[in-house]
């Protein structure tokens, strides 16, 4: 069992929660905003990823972590067959943590991370129509999404920085008559996400 | 023209001298340092920073509100450059240090470190080292991070003088980033962001007094 202990931090209110893990280890929980885009390649459009806090415990030791970052409805419209209007609600489900590493490399601070959705569609319009795809019309599995500090880029533990990766979508399943054209239409590789991580702060314990 | 070195402040804390760390011995003329007239003896030298100071190290940036020094001087012809110690900084303290994420960081004064005169003074500033730099720099929350940083930092010493006893005007040891050689080692945690062998630097500027009175002494050096 791990004991949980608070610190005050000098100067602030917040508190800081560590779990020791191991011999001279110290889990520090640190909260950032985030908010940024997601480009799918295979609808052509652009998904707003609404402002929302990554949450991570990082281990002192050797600067992994694990976290969440939960994610909101984003609407997203495209057209099939080159024409024909559809829009739809995304819902990103969390599949599983956030985890990764911070590491100081060639003069540069590098953020490795990767985070896990099962991607929920709803709320689907064709050609301005209703199209029933209930209440789970999701990816079979979870949709991995690596987001890294860029090629010549530094993140900053204080002010953040840039997170960006790409990612493939998987086929869908459980979208009533809707799953086949769906699953023409959506699955691919080479979307893309592009994250703006600011504001880190010592979490309230 | 020969000019004499006619005073010396003690780099205290981060007396700096600033540009090149001098890499070959020079065959001139000595540097003359004296202590408020003083040509001999050694002389207790305090001093504090007139700001910030900030401090690097590997990918984490730290800053300190404020900081003291104490150490001497002593007085006399040295050969250049880079000159042997003219000036040695006992003591250091470091006040307001805060790390990543506004975390409090404690710096603590290892050993002596030696002031040596790098070059000829140019105006009123003469380039210099601080060597032997030793401290060890610990989160105040345990094993969040804990490292040893030694080596070289280069600065100035302006010796113009002051107008009247503390005032800012003049007798200022800068330490600036520049040149500098300070490695770490020893890391405990630190999240992987100062790795062992980590270059280091830390700047700032720090007002010099003559300590055994208390009051300001024009510090000039002339090479």
């Amino acid at each position: 069992m791990k004991i949980l202990r608070t610190l005050a931090v000098a100067g602030a209110a917040a508190a800081l929660a560590f779990m020791p893990t191991a011999a001279n280890a110290v889990t520090l929980n640190v909260e950032y905003d985030a908010t940024g885009w997601s480009h799918i390649n295979t609808t052509d459009s652009d998904l707003w990823i609404k402002p929302t806090t990554l949450s991570l415990a990082m281990e002192s030791d050797d600067g992994t972590f694990t976290g969440h970052m939960p994610l909101q409805p984003a609407d997203t419209k495209f057209h099939l067959l080159g024409f024909l209007p559809v829009k739809a609600q995304v819902n990103f489900i969390e599949a599983a943590p956030v985890t990764g590493s911070i590491a100081y490399v060639d003069g540069a601070n590098k953020v490795t991370s990767t985070a896990s959705y099962y991607i929920r569609l709803s709320d689907v319009l064709i050609g301005g129509l209703p199209a029933f795809v209930g209440n789970n019309c999701r990816t079979k599995v979870p949709v991995t999404i690596p987001a890294n500090t860029p090629a010549g880029e530094s993140f900053d533990v204080t002010n953040g920085g840039r997170l960006v990766g790409e990612y493939t979508i998987g086929a869908f399943q459980n979208c009533g008559l809707q799953t086949f054209i769906l699953n023409q239409i959506v699955p691919g590789h080479g979307s893309t996400i592009d994250l703006n991580v600011s504001n880190g702060r010592i979490s309230v314990g | 023209m020969r000019r004499f070195i006619r005073g010396v402040g003690a780099a205290v804390g981060a007396a700096a001298f600033v540009g090149v760390a001098a890499t070959t011995a020079y065959a001139g003329p000595p540097a003359n340092v004296t202590v408020g007239g003083a040509t001999t003896g050694s002389h207790a030298i305090s001093g504090h920073t007139t700001g910030a100071i900030s401090f690097n190290a590997g990918g984490v940036a730290m800053s300190c509100t404020s900081g003291t020094a104490t150490g001497s001087v002593t007085a006399g012809s040295y050969t250049p450059y880079p000159t042997p110690n003219v000036a040695t900084i006992t003591g250091t303290t470091w006040s307001g240090c805060v790390g990543p994420l506004g975390i409090p960081m404690n710096v603590a004064h290892s050993g002596t470190w030696g002031l040596q005169i790098t070059g000829n003074e140019s105006g009123t500033v003469t380039p210099g080292r601080l060597v032997n730099i030793s401290a060890t720099v610990t989160s105040a929350t345990p094993g969040l991070c804990s490292f040893k940083v030694a080596g070289t930092v280069n600065g100035s010493f302006n010796d113009a003088t002051s107008t009247g006893a503390h005032t800012h005007n003049g007798q200022l040891l800068s330490v600036v980033t520049a040149g500098s050689t300070l490695t770490v080692s020893n890391v405990v945690g630190c999240f992987n962001l100062i790795p062992n062998g980590a270059s280091a630097n830390f700047a700032g500027t720090y007002h010099v007094t003559k300590t055994d009175n208390n009051t300001e002494w024009p510090i000039k050096i002339t090479t």
